[in-house]
């Protein structure tokens, strides 16, 4: 049947299998599209995976490390002393009682480090906000070459009662100075705490030779550290490369347990 | 003109979905069985189709039945694929607008004496416009393929799409040319076969999900 000089048998056929290709082409679309993002998020979820299990080796590692430092701290200080007390017992020399009660005073002494260092008490005392101050107090003292100025602008954010959070944290800024002193030859070091948007920012700088991206993503021991505790406290971090090193912590209020 | 494939084939092919789920139902989760029903619809359907014709008696008006009955039986598919309060009460209002508009064409415009091509037409709108968020929707989810809602999804999609015009032009075509018709009408049992594949995908799938 004609009209107007076209064929409607050959244009509704036409349509007709347009219409089919049309359908396939949209299944074919949707089929294509499901497949490429499953295998992209399956790559994703074994990179995620593998990923953790490196953190998590390094907290094995520097947990063993620790324990090594420890057990070689007892072995080396608290044992010697000990035994040289022994010794004079044993003798029954009857030593002067000054070099008694110094050698009692250095296991004193040692026996305290260790404790801090396993679980530093001014966290549970003193909190997070003021347990940093003292933190960055200790390591001014110890190093009169290196400046750390703390300025924080968000006291209180995180209250007394948070041991978990606030124990990461400090751990994290720990870490952080330690790794300027013993890399960086820094001379400043500028930590800034922030409540920004109901989230508690720390900011951490240094005026030292700086790390490259590179590095940053094929972590040290005492980098995967400060990762897998930012993960355990579901905090999200930034690194900057240039001039100094420059590292930012954003924890969300939410997400303080 | 053989009809073989038409009246014969695609109509007896329905037995494959609809016994493969009576073997898997007890894995069916209620989209299944959602699913499960519309088969038996459309095996009621193209019985009662089959037998009119056989007594040489006008069929037309069970298709306007057919068109409702498919509709609530795919809406509440989605339904309860989305289980989500607002798809539902938008669903729901939808369903209730194509029912009164569906009987009004019935009884007033159309006449239940020849083919619906306007409420089939709008009802395969608004299936394809379902049908591509049901898609969009597995996109970002695990396993799509091993999900039998994406076979639904997929088989009612590319049936309805295309269809599509099939519906619009089915009235205009049947004063052209008897083998227009033959050609168009196995198009369309071809698009059902294809349905039928996809619907008996889902329900395999049925019984390695379980």
């Amino acid at each position: 049947m004609e009209n107007g000089g076209d064929n409607i048998f050959v244009l509704v056929l036409i349509a007709i299998l347009g219409s089919v290709v049309i359908s396939f082409g949209i299944f074919y679309f949707f089929f294509a599209y499901i497949q490429k993002t499953a295998k992209h998020r399956q790559v994703l979820q074994q990179k995620e995976i593998e990923y953790k299990t490196l953190l998590f080796n390094s907290v094995v590692a520097s947990q063993e490390e620790e324990r090594r430092l420890i057990g070689k701290e007892l072995h080396d200080e608290v044992s010697s002393v000990l035994y040289a007390i022994r010794l004079r017992l044993k003798n029954n020399s009857l030593p002067d009682n000054h070099s008694n009660i110094e050698a009692i005073d250095q296991i004193i002494r040692i026996t305290r480090n260790i404790s801090h260092l396993l679980s530093p008490p001014e966290i549970e005392m003193l909190g997070f906000h003021d347990s940093i101050k003292q933190l960055v107090d200790n390591f001014s003292d110890n190093d009169a070459q290196l400046k750390i100025n703390l300025v924080d602008h968000a006291e209180g954010f995180i209250s007394r009662g948070k041991f978990q959070v606030s124990l990461m944290l400090y751990r994290i800024i720990q870490e952080l100075i330690t790794n300027t002193i013993k890399h960086a030859h820094a001379k400043n070091i500028d930590i800034t705490i922030e409540n920004i948007n109901s989230s508690l920012v720390i900011t951490y700088k240094d005026d030292g030779i700086g790390m490259k991206a590179e590095s940053f993503n094929n972590p040290t021991l005492g980098v995967k550290n400060i990762l897998s505790r930012l993960i355990l406290i579901k905090a999200h971090y930034n690194f900057k490369e240039g001039d100094g090193f420059h590292f930012e912590i954003i924890l969300d209020h939410n997400n303080i347990a | 003109m053989s009809y073989f494939f038409i009246s014969v084939f695609v109509p007896i092919f329905i037995l494959v979905p609809f016994l493969l789920g009576i073997i898997r139902f007890h894995t069916f989760k209620k989209y299944d069985k959602i699913m499960w029903l519309y088969i038996i619809v459309n095996g009621v359907i193209n019985a009662t189709v089959s037998f009119l014709a056989w007594r040489g008696i006008n069929n037309m008006p069970i298709f306007h039945i057919y068109t409702i009955l498919e509709f609530i039986v795919i809406s509440f598919f989605f339904k309860s694929v989305h289980n989500n309060k607002l798809y539902t009460l938008f669903s729901c209002i939808i369903l209730l607008i194509f029912i009164i508009l569906s009987v009004i064409n019935s009884i007033f415009i159309q006449g239940i004496w020849i083919f619906n091509t306007y409420s089939r037409s709008i009802e395969a709108v608004i299936l394809i416009g379902y049908c591509i968020f049901g898609l969009i929707q597995l996109i970002n989810k695990m396993d799509s393929f091993n999900n039998s809602v994406f076979w639904y999804t997929s088989g009612l999609l590319v049936y309805f799409s295309a269809s599509f015009v099939l519906f619009i032009v089915a009235n205009l075509t049947l004063g052209i040319d008897k083998s227009l018709n033959w050609i168009l009408w196995h198009i369309h049992a071809f698009m059902v076969f294809i349905l039928y594949i996809f619907i008996t995908k889902g329900f395999y799938l049925g019984k390695r999900r379980g």
